[in-house]
């Protein structure tokens, strides 16, 4: 899969380009918005991640530009500017979702496989780990062919952990992919410490005990054996 | 000033007319007092003239201070509007307008840079904040680090992330103090309540916390109603930390007021300084400090007081409409 980053700052594009790699995708980046406008009008990408700030012109436009060119390509929006209206504008003329900077790289890989998953049927409409099944359609979780009876919070940290699997998660890149900004400090560690471990429970009542792992102080890692 | 006039003109037409009539009645020749009295006619013209310049004069320092008293009473040192006096022929005046010129612009361009820092600082720290966040999050997936390392990144991270509650926290005041949240409708506080409740209920639950409402009426404020999620979300917040175990949350709202209590040892702090920011007790050190002075921002820019106290072993903290 081809994914294009536009991105003027170097270290956070650096960083994304990283996680992403890693993640087994193949990305191009750009800097500026002609850098941006160029790659866009010369190659086809499945995804963009486009920045609103760009020097040498608003990203808003290359997105429109994007979504004038092709229905296909998934675009996610990341930008320090976090109003409703600009969240709002952002969304209405063709782009799949809006991250607000600062962001956790955990959470930009979740949204970008969400969208993907929308666009293309590149992405099916399960994920499978062999004994554990989640479906994204039904948001149901089978495990050793049973059915679990997951809270919507379990499920959501279940898909959040395995859509970042063999990846070390941590507690707050959780706690805001729940919450948003709503809470704060130990608080949301305790709730999420509490869901955990009634995920962990009903998985290991299934026979798949073994999925989640502890990383202690920090979080947790979905582990395929 | 009527009663100044009063008293300046008595006891001179008084003495005037005393004069007069003894100098009628001893004067030998009728010449000497027609003399007299035609002597004093300028001295009468020229007492009335002093007196009627002495007004003059005293109404131009009255205008004065009024115009001074008005300016300061309009200035706001977030309006760019430059205050301006009228010349005056007192030259002490015109030298304490000067004066009061430029402490105004100093006044305003402090203001200004103080506000500014505020909005850079907070802005400005966020995306180094996010890089060092994220190099973490890439160091920890490296596959042969060691359990040493990863507990000295777990440090790191806890600390970034502090650092950026911290920053989100500030930015979000800075928000609410530059009045970035204008769109107010009426906003139904029981509404509210039972939105952000639904929200905590996991939470609460964790915590084995009983919920009590004791709902009489509907408690109207025109007011900013993201601001109203905020401050409730930070109350009901506050009360599930600061509770103890098996506890419970009372929240009571009434037509003109609401209040959210929760059981809990009295605080060795008076309560005025709970406001403050970056006020906490030694043994919660996840609280940012900066809850309450966010509640308290929001109140007093939505027209509502708030007020703590601590009775029969409660926490109780009140919101109500300002009377003023």
């Amino acid at each position: 899969m081809k994914i294009l980053i536009i991105e003027d700052e170097q270290d956070l594009l650096e960083l994304i380009l990283r996680y992403l790699k890693k993640e087994g995708y193949v990305c191009e980046v750009a800097t500026t918005f002609m850098e941006g406008y160029k790659k866009i009008n010369n190659y086809e990408y499945d995804c963009a991640i486009i920045d609103l700030n760009l020097p040498g012109g608003d990203g808003l436009k290359l997105v429109n530009i994007l979504r004038e060119d092709s229905t296909q390509t998934g675009i996610l929006i990341i930008s320090a500017r976090d109003t409703l209206d600009d969240r709002i504008t952002g969304l209405d003329i063709g782009a799949d979702d809006y991250l607000t900077k600062p962001f956790n790289l955990s959470e930009l890989n979740a949204r970008i496989k969400a969208v993907m998953r929308r666009k293309t049927n590149q992405f099916s409409k399960e994920l499978n780990f062999g004994d554990l099944i989640i479906n994204l359609d039904e948001h149901k979780v089978t495990a050793c062919g049973n059915t679990l009876q997951l809270t919507k919070k379990e499920y959501n940290i279940l898909l959040y952990l395995a859509r970042n699997k063999a990846r070390v998660v941590t507690k707050d890149s959780i706690a805001e992919h729940l919450w948003g900004d709503y809470m704060d400090g130990a608080v949301s560690y305790d709730f999420i410490y509490a869901h955990v471990k009634n995920l962990r429970k009903k998985l290991a009542d299934n026979g798949c005990g073994n999925f989640l792992k502890t990383i202690y102080g920090i979080g947790y890692k979905f582990q395929i054996n | 000033m009527k009663r100044l006039k009063r008293l300046y003109f008595i006891p001179v037409l008084i003495s005037l007319l005393a004069a007069f009539l003894l100098i009628w009645k001893l004067a030998p020749a009728a010449f000497y007092s027609k003399a007299l009295l035609i002597a004093l006619i300028p001295l009468i013209l020229l007492v009335i003239g002093f007196r009627y310049i002495t007004y003059q004069r005293i109404q131009i320092i009255r205008n004065q201070l009024y115009q001074i008293f008005h300016a300061l009473e309009e200035f706001d040192a977030d309006e760019p509007t430059k205050v301006e006096f009228e010349d005056s022929p007192f030259p002490i005046f015109n030298e304490l307008n000067e004066y009061l010129v430029e402490l105004i612009d100093r006044i305003r361009t402090d203001f200004q840079a103080h506000k500014q820092f505020t909005q850079n600082a907070s802005h400005e720290l966020q995306t180094p904040l996010a890089i060092i966040k994220g190099h973490v999050e890439i160091l920890l997936q490296s596959p042969n680090i060691g359990e040493k390392e990863v507990e000295s990144l777990a440090i790191v991270l806890q600390n970034a992330n502090r650092l950026s509650k911290i920053n989100s926290a500030l930015i979000l005041l800075s928000k609410i103090e530059h009045q970035r949240f204008v769109d107010t409708e009426q906003v139904n506080f029981v509404a509210v309540a039972d939105e952000v409740l639904g929200n905590f209920h996991d939470l609460i639950q964790i915590h084995n916390l009983e919920i009590r409402k004791e709902y009489s009426e509907i408690f109207e404020v025109n007011m900013s109603r993201t601001l109203a999620e905020i401050l409730i979300a930070n109350l009901v917040q506050n009360a599930i930390r600061h509770n103890v175990s098996e506890g419970f949350i009372e929240i009571t709202i009434d037509s003109g007021s609401f209040s959210i209590s929760n059981p809990g040892e009295i605080l060795d702090i008076k309560p005025e300084a709970l406001f403050k920011r970056f006020l906490r007790k030694s043994d919660a050190e996840e609280s940012l400090g900066l809850g309450l002075s966010i509640v308290k921002r929001i109140c007093e820019q939505s027209g509502l007081e708030v007020s703590y106290n601590h009775t029969k072993g409660q926490h109780s903290l009140h919101i109500h409409k300002n009377t003023n």
